[in-house]
């Protein structure tokens, strides 16, 4: 599924980003394969804003829809699910 | 820039990513003036200073050193002639902040790093451990807090203890393999690398580099940083719901009708007219008087500083009168906005309309500029991603929005012939704006770029803060558009000395009377539109006009080109070929719409 798919509260890993110059900067803000977010909110056809720990970063609707992501299953408590006292 | 040793002066070159408090340390040291944040294009032009035996560089703000677009590229170049870096580091985003870091201390240039903005880690229930983080990345570290000045005097004590950082095993070993090869500097190899630099025999290794720089700083973080739970914070959640089209949007027309008020209203009115008063009836007349009995008035030179479009005597009534009250409420607003973290989420809210029109959410900043000034706006498009969102931009700027100055006249004017004209008014530049942007979007070869940037925690501005950035941006506007609005003034004058005003304006007659259905002297308040917006707006203020030419004359005047400094602006930022054609196809586009109404509707 792509990043654009997940619904608000949904947590999952990333897998492909596009290549290009856009890769370097999703890189360098914190993004890349393997890294795990939580979706926060989708704007109407418009940007996907995700949580990385305690960054949010607005991710644009095509860029977001080029970005395929893995779901992390909610059953299972995880440790390090929730930033807890160590981040 | 060469490597200057002279006098045995060291080169400190500070580096940090966007808003970090850079600049507040670099007037520390150096005591001279310089911009405090990386407002778009305000920082582009690298500022130097002295500091004791250091010549001190300050760098426009980076996410990290190569060369995605020209403050990149400027900053690489400092940082490679570098004796030594001072990195500041913003405290509250640790996990963006030091990829900057770790690819400075790889480049094996020594460095001290200062973490800022101590006060709101510790608002933030923030824990870092200091201990930790020196001791994994083998410089020294200093917390301060910038904007209280606080502790900067330990900051400039480790100076002298500047050491090279530790580099990462990948990078250690890639720099050992290609050391060799070439006779080249670490930060040369590694941004060879990097694919930012090229050097024979060096393969380009960025992403593998990259990625592992990343999982650095992301474990790094993990074992220094310690989030407190901070649970249901207020601005948290004010912040989640401004994402929202249902309260975003709403919010959004009542920021734009405070800045209206504020700007549009209260600067561009009350204050405008006090003080052009005083401009008008005390300073013109004095400096004629002072300087008249020097210079003969009726003499060129004479005309050139102390006549109508004097440079003495107009261009500085303009100056103080009119731009400066303007520049000031509206950076004034600008920099509560962007203290707040408000920007971000508008740029993520509109990004959606943004994209029909060939640009993405980070427009909204020069849109929203354009408001107050269509010259400043201009200057503020090289913050978007490809020359291609630049030039829409710009072209979009300078057809569809009507500069404060001008506002002010047109509202006063339409609003008098009643509500229906207002909104039609507003209706047509909505529906101009969207046409022209969706074609320029056909036809211009390519995509708007992606949106993807940071959204930061809301909070709640300090007034210290946003009063010295407020007056720190418009002096620098000032000093950088003054010199533009003389030149436009001299450019006025010769063209009235040599008769080529009242040429142009029997030429444009007949199409400003049959085409237009006008009277001719509108194609006098058509000219004094180009040397100043209001001018234009304000000569229809004494014809009598129809309710419909006054429509006709407000829409042709908005579209039409924008004022003198916003054209040298224009020039100087996309050249002489593209400025000539923004100004040609606008006034076009202005003689073509305007005369449609025309015919349609008188």
């Amino acid at each position: 599924m792509t990043l654009n798919q997940l619904s608000p509260g949904q947590r999952a890993s990333l897998e492909e980003l596009p290549q290009g110059l856009i890769r370097s900067q999703a890189v360098r803000l914190g993004l890349m394969p393997g890294t795990e977010i939580t979706c926060v909110q989708k704007l109407p056809k418009g940007p996907v804003i995700i949580r990385k720990n305690y960054q949010q970063i607005a991710v644009g609707a095509a860029l977001a829809d080029q970005i395929t992501v893995k779901e992390i299953d909610e059953g299972v408590p995880k440790r390090g699910k929730r930033p807890s006292r160590w981040a | 820039m060469g490597k200057d040793q002279v006098d045995g002066l060291k080169r400190l070159v500070l580096v940090g990513n966007p808003n970090v408090g850079k600049s507040v340390v670099f007037n520390y040291l150096t005591g001279s003036y310089v911009d405090v944040s990386n407002f778009p294009g305000t920082t582009v032009d690298v500022s130097q200073g002295k500091y004791k035996n250091y010549i001190v560089l300050d760098t426009p703000g980076i996410y990290g050193v190569s060369s995605f677009n020209d403050e990149e590229k400027v900053a690489r170049d400092v940082i490679l002639d570098a004796d030594l870096l001072l990195n500041v580091v913003d405290g509250v985003h640790l996990e963006r902040d030091l990829f900057l870091t770790l690819q400075l201390a790889d480049m094996g240039i020594p460095m001290v790093v200062a973490i800022n903005m101590m006060d709101e880690v510790k608002r933030q229930g923030i824990e870092i451990d200091f201990k930790a983080l020196e001791k994994y990345l083998g410089v020294p570290i200093v917390p301060i807090c910038a904007t209280e000045q606080k502790d900067l005097e330990k900051l400039v004590a480790a100076l002298p203890q500047a050491t090279v950082g530790k580099k990462g095993k990948e990078v250690d070993n890639l720099l050992k393999e290609y050391a060799s090869l070439n006779n080249l500097t670490e930060a040369q190899i590694l941004l060879a690398l990097e694919g930012d630099l090229s050097f024979e025999g060096i393969p380009e290794k960025r992403e593998e580099l990259y990625f592992d720089r990343r999982k650095r700083v992301d474990d790094l973080c993990k074992k220094v940083v310690r989030y407190q739970k901070t649970g249901t914070h207020f601005s948290e959640h004010l912040g989640d719901l401004l994402l929202k089209p249902a309260l975003g949007i709403p919010v959004l027309f009542l920021v734009l009708f405070l800045a209206y008020k504020l700007i549009g209203v209260f600067a561009a009115g009350t204050v405008v007219d006090f003080l052009e008063g005083i401009m008008t009836t005390y300073y013109e007349p004095w400096i004629r008087n002072t300087l008249g009995a020097v210079i003969p008035l009726d003499s060129i030179i004479g005309q050139l500083l102390l006549g109508e479009f004097g440079i003495l005597t107009m261009t500085v009534t303009y100056i103080f009168g009119l731009l400066l009250p303007l520049v000031i409420a509206f950076y004034l607003l600008l920099s509560i906005l962007e203290d707040s973290g408000y920007l971000p989420r508008v740029a993520a809210l509109l990004d959606r309309s943004f994209n029909k029109v060939g640009l993405n959410g980070r427009a909204v900043i020069p849109m929203v500029l354009g408001f107050g000034c269509v010259t400043m706006a201009s200057i503020s498009t090289r913050i978007l991603g490809s020359d291609r969102e630049r030039l829409i931009a710009i072209i979009l700027l300078s057809l569809t929005i009507p500069c404060s100055a001008q506002m002010g006249v047109i509202t006063a004017m339409l609003s008098s012939l009643g509500f229906g004209y207002f909104l039609a008014y507003v209706v047509i530049m909505i529906a101009i704006f969207v046409i022209a942007g969706t074609l320029l979007n056909k036809i211009l070869p390519g995509q708007p770029t992606d949106l993807l940037i940071d959204i930061p925690p809301m909070r709640l501005p300090l007034a210290k803060n946003v009063l010295q950035k407020t007056w720190n941006k418009s002096v620098h506007f000032i000093t950088e558009a003054g010199p533009l609005f003389a030149i436009g003034a001299l450019l006025i004058t010769v063209l009235q000395m040599t008769g080529a005003l009242d040429v142009i304006q029997t030429a444009a007659a007949p199409l400003v009377v049959n085409w237009m259905k006008l009277p001719k002297e509108a194609s006098t308040a058509f000219m004094m539109g180009i040397i100043r917006r209001d001018f234009g707006a304000a000569g229809f203020f004494n014809m009598t006009l129809t309710k419909e030419q006054t429509l006709v004359a407000m829409t042709t005047l908005t579209l039409f080109v924008p004022c003198i400094a916003s054209i040298v602006v224009i020039i100087k930022e996309r050249g002489f070929k593209q400025g000539l054609a923004v100004f040609l196809s606008c006034m076009l586009a202005a003689f073509l719409v305007g005369g449609t109404m025309a015919q349609i509707l008188i």
